[in-house]
């Protein structure tokens, strides 16, 4: 039998749903290569994959039998082939260094969270039984959130394979940032999507408040990765402690809240 | 494919295309049938995910994402409407999932509200296994089974998570 409030759920759902209207993107489907692709294909691209993963692994291994680097100075310049490893390990090793970056002013903080691929997160069954299970996520997962009091940039940095470009954009799709080409997706109102590999990871931006995609494009020009050192000396002091003393544990920051989590 | 082409097609053959509930995945051209889904499944998954996870922007994001990952395996689908839900929801899970590490932080919702609507706030507060199960039962107007599905148990543990869903919102919203 259906009760009152079930009928009310339905007409409350259904009214929130129909307030929501966006505007479709084109679909782009060459990125993401043909439907269809056989399995075999799949696993032989991936087996590939694993090879030069490898092959990588013992060229890092072989360049450290030979000397460390040292990193000297504020800031590194991005480029393919990563940043070097920091030489100060002030925030532990928990957060991808390749993940340290600024943006200068005025640009400042709004938010940071970090979330170990290590950390266990406890997902409460419900709140009446109470019940607990312990959730792993599968891969690091850093987040930046930039604003300059008009205009905002969230930065996400995903493990490179881990985020496929998105399926939608407007014309034309690509775009170049920061020396590489990336995707870009505009949902109107200035915002943009803009999503890139770089530094052996995956860059995603999602901007608010913006005139067009040339102002993003120089806006994310500016990011400077840092090392641990210069990243810590200008973030604020309670998220880098949170982050020394939870190396293998999550971090949430905000300029209004602190440190959560 | 050149992708142009590929949006080309589409949009030549949006009149004489079919509900993407009949969409064949095994069709002569998958690129089409694919268009076709997403075209009329794009808007309702937002909506849907806009339940799940109050943004958006986010739940653009999530049916963006959901539409590659249905793409991607396009030919091993049976029923690429479903699965696309199915990774829709699992994707709103996980978003949720992340949301309670930032929590003490929550980020304001995007949704504009003509009315307040205490019920829909009321569902938005529920834990998230409730809740989803509670927008699948109400709004995708699924039966248990597949709700179970869906979400990967038992439909006993759904029927004891859309109880326990339906006693709260009966406590908060006295009629």
């Amino acid at each position: 039998m259906t009760t009152d409030l079930e009928d009310r759920i339905r007409i409350s759902l259904r009214r929130r749903a129909d307030a929501i209207d966006v505007t479709v993107p084109e679909p782009v489907l060459g990125p993401l290569g043909s439907p269809g692709r056989s399995r075999r294909v799949e696993l032989a691209a991936i087996a590939a994959a694993l090879v030069l993963f490898v092959g990588a692994a013992l060229l890092v291994a072989a360049a450290g039998r030979h000397g460390s680097e040292t990193v000297t100075g504020s800031s590194r310049t991005p480029g393919g082939s990563g940043p070097a490893q920091p030489v100060i390990g002030e925030l532990g090793r928990a957060v991808d260094p390749g993940a340290l970056v600024s943006m200068p002013a005025p640009w400042s903080l709004d938010s940071f969270t970090f979330l170990s691929e290590t950390s266990v997160i406890q997902e409460r069954s419900s709140a009446l039984d109470g019940s607990e299970r312990g959730v792993v996520p599968p891969a690091a997962f850093v987040e930046y959130r930039f604003g300059d009091g008009r205009r905002s940039v969230q930065l996400d940095f995903y493990a490179l394979g881990t985020r496929q470009p998105q399926v939608t954009t407007a014309d034309p799709p690509l775009v170049t940032v920061r020396g590489t080409t990336g995707w870009y997706l505009d949902y109107g109102n200035g915002r943009y999507r803009v999503q890139w590999d770089e530094g052996g990871r995956t860059w995603e931006v999602d901007g608010h408040g913006f005139a067009s995609l040339d102002e993003v494009v120089a806006v994310l020009a500016t990011i400077e990765w840092q090392d641990d050192a210069t990243w810590a000396a200008g973030a604020p002091a309670d998220l880098v402690s949170a982050l020394a003393g939870r190396v293998d544990g999550s971090v949430s920051w905000s300029a209004a809240g602190g440190v959560a989590g | 494919m050149d992708r142009n082409a590929a949006a080309e097609r589409g949009s030549v053959a949006d009149s004489r295309v079919e509900p993407a509930d009949v969409v064949d995945p095994a069709a002569a051209d998958p690129d089409l049938a694919f268009v076709v889904l997403y075209r009329e499944r794009y808007l309702p998954m937002v909506r849907l995910a806009t339940l799940l996870v109050d943004r958006v922007d986010l739940a653009e994001d999530i049916t963006q994402e959901a539409f590659a990952v249905v793409y991607r395996r396009w030919r091993e689908l049976d029923s690429p409407a479903g699965y696309l839900r199915l990774t829709v929801v699992n994707r709103c899970r996980d978003a949720l999932r992340r949301r309670r590490i930032a929590r003490g932080h929550p980020v304001a919702p995007t949704i504009a509200h003509d009315a307040p609507d205490e019920l829909a706030d009321a569902i938005s507060r529920l834990p998230a296994r409730q809740r989803v199960a509670v927008v699948l039962r109400f709004y995708e107007d699924l039966t248990i089974e597949q709700i179970a599905e869906v979400m990967g148990t038992r439909p006993g543990t759904v029927k004891s998570w859309l109880h326990r869903a339906m006693a709260r919102l009966r406590q908060e919203m006295p009629t």
